[in-house]
């Protein structure tokens, strides 16, 4: 049993050149597709009630959730904060990119990665499966276990380690960064400051203890299995837990006192691109692991722009006057994810028949069954349960 | 009184069928149906009741009222020599209940009545599964419906793995593949890995689901025994599900 729950940690980062010899649907790829002639738009099969076909398991191209403004493929943190990094091994012990030509450190606020930046590295970035993987495969350390060992001499042969940087994740301001205002601006650097060393419970990344991430920062994490039944669109997210159920039948929002981890949703289809309204976040999972975040009263309008059978952009409009001096824009780009071998163990070959055969196995985070859940060195104690 | 419930069920389902052609909806006494013909569990339900407290009679204190047994022989049969971890568990519960301490997943059948939170089954004609979202700590099962057996294990998971199929009108769900840390209520009723449930989802009518469940474990009990609840659909106007993010209750107010 303990191959197969480790098989389902979150702990993806070895894995993520690996895609490119699986998987080529690259961002590099899609970037590419849209620079040229535009193609017939994609004609999904309709279910029942008039929707779109979407549903399977999609993940991000460029995965991780450490930087926003820097992001690479699978890099936890975009500049080393203060303090003791984690051993290796551990969930965060993926390291930056160095400084570019131009002496820029990554996650320097003010320098978003531009859209650019993908062509101009060369070569496709993101991964090709899932985010189960085989037993004994750990994080950044080598895999456990005698077959792991081997597994993991000839992956890394095949695929070097290497930052590959993607683009900001906010597309529409000037420095592809976040309109902060200054007082918000200075909580985010507090926060980031003390990624590595709280002082305080709140600093610790929520994502840390496995609570829900919020609507948007649960992108840039695991995949996320999108189920549709008549008047709903339904996300299952993998690496804990957890869901969120999108209402397309015209309902109100619930009242704005009431907050809840995900929103609460309002959708409805244009064409191919699933529009949906959300208000009512409480804004506790945070927006990346450097101290990124929104306050209670955000309000969202994401639109899941399916673009052909395999591709979904994803993007989400932040409007929260408390924190931000003007409405800003996040996206992320995902595909369909890739699964081989049998069930909920996809090593091997990715073939139509694996892929029907892939199941979305329980990930009970939160209940300890993943190793590496709060690896903060110097974790203070939880206060006295109530 | 089974046999007596079946009977009186078949000629109403046999009623039924004659009555669906026209649609799903559903008349007094009738089920609604999908286009596949089975019973539609679409819904939103919830129990009532104190089984999370504990499935055998108990009297009212400060966290729960009083209640009459849910468990159908009365009394759970324990093997002897598994009463002393049930005692310790029960003097203990305070602290060691996994679902009221920890906010642990409460296993399998008791996220169906975990602090009697609501869940909300999505079931699609012919689908290779059937959905159930549950409000308690975002929890969710795949029951499938697909013909395909339990994996290889054992393996060790809080909500087991789940193999459904209809016997007639009743959603039979075979689950195994538990890990030893769930209990099945507040008083420290528990179970080994060995676990092997069967749960039975059978619509009474419109709104109101038979939810029988037998409990096999060779290890902790002398026999299978079975536990009945009654689960009611919300009918409240745009009721939906919200959250209940127990684990995060303690600290969440240090993020703002």
């Amino acid at each position: 049993m303990i191959g197969k729950q480790r098989s389902r940690m979150k702990d993806l980062f070895v894995w993520l050149g690996l895609g490119a010899s699986i998987c080529a649907c690259g961002l590099a790829q899609t970037a590419a597709s849209k620079a040229s002639a535009p193609t017939s738009p994609w004609k999904p099969k309709l279910l029942i009630d008039g929707q779109p076909d979407v549903q399977g398991i999609y993940t991000a191209d460029y995965y991780g959730m450490g930087c926003l403004t820097n992001p690479t493929n699978g890099d936890v943190n975009c500049v080393s904060p203060p303090g003791p990094r984690p051993a290796p091994g551990t969930a965060n012990a993926g390291g930056p990119p160095p400084a570019d030509a131009s002496g820029n450190v990554p996650g320097q606020r003010g320098h978003g990665n531009p859209p650019s930046i993908v062509n101009a590295q060369g070569g496709g970035g993101d991964r090709g499966g899932g985010a189960q993987r085989p037993a004994g495969v750990s994080n950044d350390g080598p895999p456990r276990g005698a077959d792991g060992a081997q597994a993991g001499q000839q992956r890394a042969a095949r695929t070097p380690r290497r930052p590959r940087s993607a683009p900001s994740r906010i597309i529409d301001t000037d420095n592809y960064d976040i309109p902060y205002t200054p007082e918000a601006l200075a909580h985010q650097q507090d926060l980031f400051a003390h990624y590595y060393e709280p002082a305080r419970y709140g600093d610790i990344d929520p994502q840390q203890r496995c609570w829900p991430l919020g609507a948007v920062r649960q992108f840039t994490w695991h995949d996320v299995q999108i189920e549709q039944f008549p008047g709903y669109v339904v996300l299952i997210f993998e690496g804990a837990e957890q869901y969120r159920i999108i209402y397309l039948d015209g309902r109100p929002h619930i009242g704005s006192d009431l907050k809840l981890w995900f929103g609460d949703s309002r959708g409805h289809w244009e064409g191919t691109t699933l529009v949906v309204d959300t208000t009512s976040n409480n804004a506790k999972g945070r927006l990346s692991r450097a101290g990124d975040f929104s306050s209670d009263k955000v309000h969202h309008v994401e639109r899941f722009i399916f673009t052909d059978v395999n591709h979904l952009r994803y993007e989400a409009t932040f409007e929260d006057p408390s924190v931000y001096t003007r409405p800003w824009t996040f996206a992320v780009d995902e595909h369909r994810g890739n699964f081989g071998g049998d069930g909920g163990v996809p090593d091997g070959p990715v073939t139509p028949e694996t892929q029907a055969k892939y199941e979305n196995w329980e990930e009970a985070c939160q209940e300890g069954l993943i190793p590496g859940g709060n690896d903060i060195p110097g974790l203070p104690p939880d206060p006295l349960r109530n | 009184m089974v046999s007596r419930k079946s009977a009186c069920f078949t000629f109403v389902a046999g009623f039924m069928l004659v009555a669906s052609a026209a649609g799903q909806s559903a008349k007094p006494g009738s089920i609604p149906r999908l286009a596949d013909g089975k019973p539609n569990l679409n819904g939103i339900w919830q129990t009532i009741g104190s089984a999370d407290a504990d499935l055998q009679d108990h009297i009212a204190d400060r966290t729960t009222s009083g209640a009459q047994s849910v468990v159908e022989e009365h009394e759970i049969p324990y093997l002897h020599e598994a009463l002393a971890q049930r005692k310790e568990n029960f003097e203990k519960r305070r602290t060691n209940d996994p679902e009221y301490a920890k906010c642990d997943l409460p296993g399998v059948p008791r996220i169906t009545y975990a602090r009697n939170l609501p869940f909300q089954i999505f079931q699609l004609p012919k689908g290779d599964k059937i959905t159930v979202l549950y409000e308690f700590a975002e929890a969710h099962r795949f029951l499938y419906t697909n013909g395909t057996a339990h994996p290889s294990g054992h393996i060790n998971w809080w909500l087991g793995d789940s193999r459904a199929k209809w016997d007639g009108d009743t959603l039979v769900v075979d689950s195994v593949d538990f890990n030893d840390l769930s209990w099945f209520d507040h008083a420290g009723d528990y179970h080994s890995e060995s676990l092997h449930v069967v749960e039975r989802y059978r619509l009474i009518d419109a709104d109101h689901i038979d939810y029988k469940v037998e409990i096999e474990d060779p290890k902790v009990y002398s026999k299978p025994w079975h536990i009945d609840l009654i689960l009611y659909r919300h009918k409240e106007k745009n009721f939906q599900i919200l959250d209940y993010v127990c684990y995060a209750f303690d600290l969440e107010k240090y993020y703002p």
